[in-house]
C-alpha cells in the first residue's frame, strides 16, 4: 500500500482542489464496529443457505437421495487437503491464473494507454477491439490451442484473453474520461506527453483502471476452470469437471466452495489494495 | 415422539385406512406425466435423439398407446446437453423419470447413490476407433508407444481403449494420454498437438476431412468391448407406477421392433440425423450389424456381463470410489412381459457373455 501513496500525491498536485479527501475522520472505533456489523450482515445469507442445504439433504427434499450434505462436502475437502490433492490443484490453477492474468492485464493497460494517447492507434484498433470484446472468451479456445500449444500454453493464453478485455476497456473509459480542463492545466504547466500521462491521465483514470483489474482477475479465475477441461490432469477446474462427469457430487460442491472462496479472497484483496486510489471516485463527479 | 415421527405415524395410519378401504384390485393412479430425457437435440434446435429412444420419440409410439388406452398421461421429452453427466443430474434432481444413456454414466450414477433400474437394453454395439494423423507411420497401438494420444477420459469408449492396451500388455503409462473432450477432438487433432486420437464414430468425419486415418476399430475384437446405452427408470417411478412402466416398455419394444425391420432403416437414419450426425457416418458405423441385433432390447447375459466388466474397470481406474454391484441394477421382467404381450418372441435372440447366440 506504500507504493500507491506517491501517486495520490501526484493526483493532488495535478488537481489541488481535491486534496482534502486524503484526510480521514479520526473516529476509528465506530467504523470498526460498523464493519463488523456489515460482515455479520453479509454472513447471514450464506449461513441461512447452509442451514437450508443441511435440512434439504437430511430430509431429502430434492431429487432421489443424491443431494450431498454439507458435512460430506467438508469431509471431502478435509480428505483432499490431507492427501495433498487440494494444494496441488490449487497451486496449478493459481499459477495459470497469475501468469495469464499478469500478461493479459498488462497488455490491456498498454493497449488502453496507446489508444488513449494516440488518435491514430485508436482509429486503427478500437473498432476491432469493440467487435472482439463481444466474443465469449470460451470461443477463443480452438485458436488458443492452435497458437499456444496444448500443454500449459493454451490455458494461460485463455486466461490472458479473459483478462485483457475488461482491463483494457475500463482503463480506456477512465483515460478518455479525463476532463479537457485538466489536460489544459497540464499543457499550461508545460508537461511533456509522458508527464501528462503520469501526472494527470493515469492518476485520474486510476479508479477505473482498478475496477478493470479486479474484473479481469475474477474473469481469469472463471475461465481457468473451463480451460482445464482439456488436456489437464491437475487443477481445480479439472477436478470439478472430472467429478461432474463421474457424478461425484461432493467433489463438485467442494470445488464450487473453493472456487467461490478464492474468487472472494481475490476480490477483497484487490479492493483493499486499490482502496487508496479508488477513494477518489467519490469526489470525481 | 418428535414431530417427524408423529407425522410418519399419522401418514402410515392414513395409508393403512386407505388401503383397507380401497378395493383390492384397484388400478394405480396414473402419473400426470412421464418425463423422458436423453442426450441429443440437433444443431437446428429441432428436438431429436439417437438409438431406440430417438425412434420412440419420432414415431410417438408411447403417445399413441396412451391415447388409445384413454390414459390422461402426458409425455414430456427433454434433450439434455452434456449427455450422460447431464442426464444423471436431471435424474437426481427429479427433473425426469426415464432416461436413455450410456453404461459409464449409469454406473457412475449408481456409485453416487442414484436409485435407478435398467429396464431394457438400447444400442449395445457402438464402436471405438483408433485414429492417427495422416502422415503417421503407426500401424498399431504398439507403434504409438511414448506418443501423445487424445482420449475423452471417462467416456464409454475408454473401456475399449483399456482393453486394447491390456490385450497387448501395455498400460496408460506407456503413452502420453491427453484428456480431449469429444467436442474439441477435431480441433485438437488438426492442431498437430497429438499423434493419435481414440474416439467414436466421428473417426469417419475426421478421415473425410483428411485430419486422420483409422488404424484399428472394435470390429476386430470381442463384442463386449463395444459401448452401450440402455433405457433407465427411477426406482421411485417404477415402484409407484408399475402399470405405466409396462406401457412405456411396450412402446419402447415397438420402437425396437420397428428398427429390426430392415425396410425401416433408411427412415431411422433420417430420424437420427436430426441430432447432427451425418447419415453417411452412421451407415458406416452400423455397417456390419443388423439392427435386430444392434438394438436388441433384451437384458441378456451379454448385457449384464458387459456392465459387470465396465464397473470393474471403472473401479480399477478410480472412476468410482468404491466397488459397485451392478447385479441389482437390472429389471428385465417388463421386457419379458412386453415381448409376450406384443407377440415378439421370435424377433430378438438372447446373446451369451461372449457375444454369441445363447442357444
Amino acid at each position: 500500500m506504500q507504493a500507491v501513496k506517491p501517486r495520490i500525491e501526484a493526483v493532488a498536485a495535478a488537481a489541488p482542489h481535491r486534496s482534502g479527501v486524503a484526510a480521514r475522520p479520526a473516529a476509528a472505533w465506530p467504523r470498526v464496529r460498523g464493519q463488523a456489523a456489515a460482515v455479520a450482515m453479509g454472513a447471514l445469507l450464506p449461513l441461512a443457505l447452509l442451514v437450508l442445504w443441511q435440512l434439504a439433504a437430511r430430509h431429502q427434499w430434492v431429487g432421489s437421495g443424491t443431494l450431498v450434505a454439507p458435512r460430506q462436502v467438508y469431509d471431502t475437502l478435509a480428505e483432499f487437503y490431507a492427501d495433498g490433492t487440494l494444494g496441488q490443484d490449487f497451486r496449478a490453477s493459481l499459477r495459470r491464473v497469475l501468469v495469464g492474468y499478469a500478461a493479459g492485464a498488462a497488455l490491456g493497460l498498454l493497449f488502453a494507454i496507446a489508444a488513449g494517447a494516440s488518435r491514430r492507434v485508436a482509429a486503427a484498433f478500437l473498432p476491432s477491439f469493440h467487435v472482439l470484446r463481444q466474443v465469449p472468451v470460451i470461443a477463443w479456445l480452438p485458436l488458443a490451442i492452435f497458437l499456444a500449444g496444448f500443454g500449459e500454453g493454451f490455458k494461460i493464453a485463455m486466461v490472458a484473453i479473459a483478462a485483457f478485455f475488461p482491463a483494457a476497456l475500463n482503463a480506456l473509459d477512465g483515460i478518455r474520461g479525463v476532463p479537457p480542463a485538466l489536460l489544459e492545466l497540464g499543457r499550461s504547466l508545460c508537461f511533456s506527453r509522458l508527464q501528462a500521462l503520469r501526472r494527470v491521465v493515469l492518476p485520474y483514470a486510476l479508479p477505473d483502471i482498478a475496477t478493470g483489474l479486479r474484473l479481469s482477475l475474477s474473469r481469469s479465475w472463471m475461465i481457468v476452470v473451463a480451460a482445464e477441461m482439456i488436456a489437464s490432469t491437475v487443477g481445480v477446474g479439472y477436478r470439478m469437471n472430472w467429478a461432474r462427469q463421474l457424478f461425484q457430487v461432493d467433489i463438485v460442491f467442494a470445488g464450487v466452495l473453493i472456487t467461490g472462496a478464492v474468487g472472494l479472497a481475490i476480490d477483497i484483496g484487490l479492493r483493499l489494495a486499490f482502496r487508496p486510489v479508488t477513494a477518489w471516485r467519490g469526489v470525481r463527479q | 415422539m418428535n414431530w417427524s415421527q408423529r407425522t410418519a405415524t399419522a401418514l402410515l395410519a392414513l395409508a393403512a385406512v386407505a388401503g383397507a378401504l380401497a378395493p383390492a384390485a384397484q388400478a394405480e393412479a396414473p402419473p400426470p406425466v412421464i418425463r423422458i430425457g436423453s442426450g441429443g437435440a440437433g444443431p437446428t434446435g429441432k428436438p431429436a435423439s439417437l438409438g431406440t429412444l430417438g425412434i420412440l420419440f419420432a414415431k410417438q409410439f408411447l403417445e399413441e398407446d396412451l391415447k388409445r388406452s384413454g390414459d390422461p398421461v402426458k409425455v414430456e421429452w427433454s434433450f439434455i446437453r452434456g449427455a450422460g453427466p447431464g442426464t444423471n443430474e436431471a435424474l437426481s434432481s427429479g427433473k425426469i423419470d426415464v432416461a436413455y444413456y450410456g453404461e459409464f454414466p449409469i454406473i457412475a450414477g449408481l456409485a453416487g447413490g442414484l436409485k435407478v433400474k435398467v429396464l431394457a437394453s438400447g444400442d449395445s454395439y457402438n464402436n471405438a476407433y483408433l485414429v492417427v494423423t495422416p502422415d503417421s507411420t503407426a500401424k498399431s497401438i504398439e507403434d504409438l508407444r511414448g506418443k501423445r494420444i487424445g482420449l475423452h477420459r471417462g467416456r464409454p469408449w475408454e473401456f475399449a481403449f483399456a482393453q486394447l492396451l491390456k490385450s497387448k500388455g501395455l498400460s496408460y503409462s506407456d503413452f502420453q494420454i491427453f484428456n480431449v473432450p469429444q467436442a474439441d477432438a477435431q480441433t485438437v487433432i488438426a492442431s498437430g498437438n497429438i499423434d493419435a486420437l481414440f474416439t467414436k464414430a466421428d473417426a469417419y468425419a475426421i478421415a473425410d476431412k483428411n485430419l486422420g486415418r483409422t488404424i484399428w476399430t472394435t470390429r476386430e475384437v470381442p463384442e463386449n468391448w463395444r459401448y452401450a446405452a440402455a433405457l433407465v427408470v427411477t426406482e421411485q417411478f417404477e415402484k409407484q407406477y408399475p402399470t405405466y412402466t409396462q406401457k412405456l416398455v411396450n412402446a419402447y419394444l415397438k420402437a425396437a421392433a420397428w428398427l429390426a425391420d430392415p425396410k425401416n432403416s433408411e427412415e431411422a437414419y433420417r430420424i437420427w440425423s436430426g441430432t447432427g450426425l451425418s447419415i453417411e457416418e452412421m451407415k458406416r458405423e452400423n455397417a456390419d450389424d443388423p439392427f435386430a441385433q444392434r438394438y436388441s432390447p433384451l437384458i441378456d447375459d451379454f448385457v449384464v456381463s458387459h456392465y459387470k466388466d465396465v464397473a470393474g474397470f471403472m473401479r480399477e481406474q478410480g472412476m468410482v470410489r468404491r466397488p459397485v454391484d451392478v447385479s441389482g441394477l437390472f429389471e428385465p421382467r417388463y421386457v419379458e412381459r412386453g415381448i409376450k404381450e406384443l407377440g415378439l418372441e421370435s424377433l430378438w435372440k438372447p446373446v451369451d457373455a461372449s457375444g454369441k447366440a445363447a442357444d
